[in-house]
């Protein structure tokens, strides 16, 4: 049995040594057979949006060293696919070492993208101030053939040849400069005359992706293998329409999915979740820009591709401010919850729906972030709490506790739930009143079946023995026993009335005016309970 | 009483470098101490670094093994010049290894030495080689020095005929200070 990516990421993490990472890395690939060591390591890259650290370069020197195409080839794609490492001379030259060393052979798609991956890196190097690297990467133009140049367009001989000319004309030894001049103008014209292609095209990103199918079978096979192979493909999909792409935008790809069996035939529900994450990412732009007043109003989204499966979703940024849209997911990646209102919202939507998504942004000069967002009960951005405090999730947004009841009856006896059947006029509002179901027990998650205490609440004789039993239901929920913890009281009537909203700031994640919002609910709630508890 | 001193930590140190270990036991029986590969009830020198599995027979092994081990560990700084090619068959190599930076001053003397080792022909056909070499290391210099990596001049061609080669391998720690 091959190793599986989770448990290579896990031996990764507790093998990784900060203060010595190209040692780290070269006794991480010399003890894992597998092949599959790179992509533990490039998953962290991207998770942690890191491009100038010694990780990457350590990555890219082990990649150039033992290179296997068939096993290497996506990993070397990510890697050399990020931001130029502007501060770090030594990732910098291990790059130029790993595009002269991935020549591509099979003709594949995926050649063809690390072909164009490799001279976009070879042209930031030519243009690298830092002469150590720039003279190198004209030493490495020099060592190209033709294959190098499968996914080059007539556009990229030009650029390297006036980029190779500015360096070599910089260099003060004639002999040294006929040399080098010699080596990269055989090479550019060579590759001249043997380019076959006016480079690559969006329609050649959704051959590529369509050709990794069997890849990620190969790097991924185990249930725990689904989230990090979901950062991974979803940032492989957003790299190669950017390395596609012609135009100078940022490309964001919001990957819709379940890990939940079942929940299958919800992940096609995928495009309701993206325009609710539109509003999210203005909300981040705002927040971490707050001082340029009408930011947000200048950013847009135009879909370009869509795909099956799990939805994958490709968008092309339209804005002046990617460098925010990206501290914004780095944000609030870092934080244990995103907390805009259109955050929430989004967030409920997820829940609702048993689904996550994954976004993975690409900005122009190929900076990356990464964000998960989902329902799996570690906190709105996925990360883990660091302290106790309850989850949108566990707040209740359903204000009148007798559609609760009416939805309860409607399960019971077998009928549809439907904004008539309670009581409500949106399907939204059915959602939340599931929501609110489920947090109570009254259903199970996920099978929104009735539970025994749902089933003891259909069967109770009259309103105030349901009133009673839902008193019960509360008082036993996350929220309830926290409301109860925080004023010290072991009965819903002991609790302050309209005590909901500094209860929930003291104690829940959600921030702003989501808190009054949330508030508003449980008072009413309490209100009515307390007598019957 | 062994002195394990300068002539020691040289020997080791080159030796490591070099992965060299059958010129680090002939240097070593010089001043008295026999190295031989496999097995023994003797000491086994540094399961750190693997290539530096040997074996101290005679003398007092524990402080032998000692010193050869605080060598090895003091040796942060490690690298390689080197010269291929057909007309050098096994290729010639200068490594260094060292418990500090190794400075750019010492890279050119190194690298020059290498240039003289090789031989007047091997050197004239690596002319541009060793120049490109010694212009890695000058820059290197204005960069703060460079980490590990792995650098050949001329960079090779796919199917290209690497007859004459001039390569720097930065194997650990920081080099060109």
């Amino acid at each position: 049995m091959s190793a599986t990516l989770h448990s290579l990421i896990e031996a990764w993490l507790s093998k990784r040594r900060p203060d010595d990472p190209y040692g780290s890395v070269e006794a991480f690939a010399e003890g894992e057979s597998s092949g599959l060591w790179p992509y533990a390591i490039a998953h962290e890259q991207i998770d942690l949006g890191e491009y100038d650290g010694d990780y990457r370069g350590a990555l890219a020197l082990n990649l150039a060293k033992s290179y296997r195409p068939y096993e290497h080839a996506l990993a070397a794609l990510v890697t050399l696919g990020g931001k130029w490492p502007a501060s770090n001379a030594t990732s910098a030259l291990n790059l130029l070492a790993l595009a002269h060393r991935v020549a591509p052979s099979s003709g594949t798609w995926l050649d063809t993208f690390l072909s164009r991956a490799s001279l976009e890196c070879i042209k930031q190097g030519l243009s690298d101030p830092r002469a150590v690297v720039s003279e190198e990467a004209a030493n490495i133009l020099g060592g190209l053939g033709s294959y190098h140049f499968a996914g080059g367009a007539a556009q990229d001989v030009a650029d390297l040849r006036e980029l190779a000319r500015a360096v070599v004309g910089r260099i003060d030894q004639p002999d040294v400069v006929v040399f080098l001049n010699d080596r990269v103008q055989t090479v550019l014209d060579d590759a001249t005359n043997s380019l076959g292609t006016k480079g690559l095209c969006e329609a050649d990103a959704a051959q590529v992706l369509k050709e990794m199918e069997p890849q990620w079978a190969r790097i991924g096979h185990s249930s725990k293998d689904l989230e990090p192979l979901v950062t991974l493909r979803t940032h492989v999909t957003a790299l190669a329409w950017k390395l596609a792409s012609r135009e100078p935008a940022a490309i964001q790809v919001v990957h819709v999915y379940s890990n939940r069996a079942k929940d299958k035939e919800q992940k096609h529900q995928g495009w309701s979740i993206i325009e609710p994450w539109f509003a999210v990412v203005r909300s981040m732009v705002q927040s971490v820009d707050n001082l340029i007043e009408g930011t947000a109003a200048s950013l847009d989204f135009v879909p370009v591709s869509a795909a099956g499966g799990s939805l994958f979703v490709t968008l092309r940024v339209v804005s002046d401010h990617e460098e925010l849209i990206a501290r914004g997911l780095r944000a609030a990646r870092s934080k244990p919850v995103m907390t805009s209102a259109a955050a929430e919202e989004l967030s409920d939507m997820l829940r609702l729906q048993g689904i996550k998504i994954r976004v993975a942004h690409i900005g122009r000069d190929l900076s990356s972030a990464s964000l998960g967002i989902g329902p799996d009960g570690s906190g709105v951005a996925g990360t883990p709490l660091r302290s106790r405090k309850l989850e949108t999730g566990e707040i209740p947004q359903a204000n009148e506790l007798e559609r609760i009841f009416d939805l309860v009856d409607c399960v019971a006896t077998g009928r549809l739930v439907t904004p008539d059947s309670i009581g409500v006029t949106t399907e939204r509002q059915v959602q939340y009143y599931k929501a609110a179901s489920r947090l109570l027990s009254l259903l199970a998650e996920p099978t929104d079946v009735l539970t025994r205490t749902g089933w003891l609440l259909h069967v109770a004789k009259g309103n105030e023995e349901r009133y009673r039993r839902i008193s019960t239901a509360f008082e036993a929920s996350a929220c309830g026993q926290a409301w109860l913890e925080w004023a010290n009281a072991t009965r819903l009537s002991e609790i302050p009335a309209d005590s909901g909203e500094g209860f929930l700031a003291d104690r829940s994640a959600l921030a702003g005016d989501t808190v009054s919002r949330r508030a508003s609910t449980i008072n009413r709630w309490l209100e009515k309970l307390r007598q019957y508890s | 009483m062994l002195d394990v001193g300068s002539d020691l930590l040289r020997i080791a140190s080159l030796a490591l470098a070099a992965h060299d270990f059958e010129a680090m036991g002939q240097n070593l029986l010089r001043i008295g101490i026999e190295l031989v590969e496999g097995d023994g009830d003797v000491a086994h020198i540094n399961n750190e670094y693997p290539d530096a599995h040997v074996v101290i027979t005679g003398g007092d092994c524990s402080q032998h093994e000692r010193a050869v081990r605080d060598i090895c560990a003091r040796m942060h700084h490690r690298g390689r010049h080197q010269a291929q090619g057909k007309d050098l068959p096994g290729g010639r190599s200068c490594p260094w290894a060292r418990p500090d930076p190794y400075p750019a001053v010492d890279g050119h003397a190194d690298l020059s030495k290498l240039e003289t080792d090789v031989g007047a022909a091997a050197k004239e056909r690596r002319e541009q080689c060793f120049k490109l070499a010694h212009r890695f290391i000058d820059n290197a210099k204005k960069s703060g020095g460079i980490g590990p990596t792995s650098r050949s001049w001329p960079a090779c061609r796919p199917n290209e005929d690497t007859d004459v080669r001039v390569d720097i391998e930065v194997k650990y720690g920081r080099a060109f200070v």
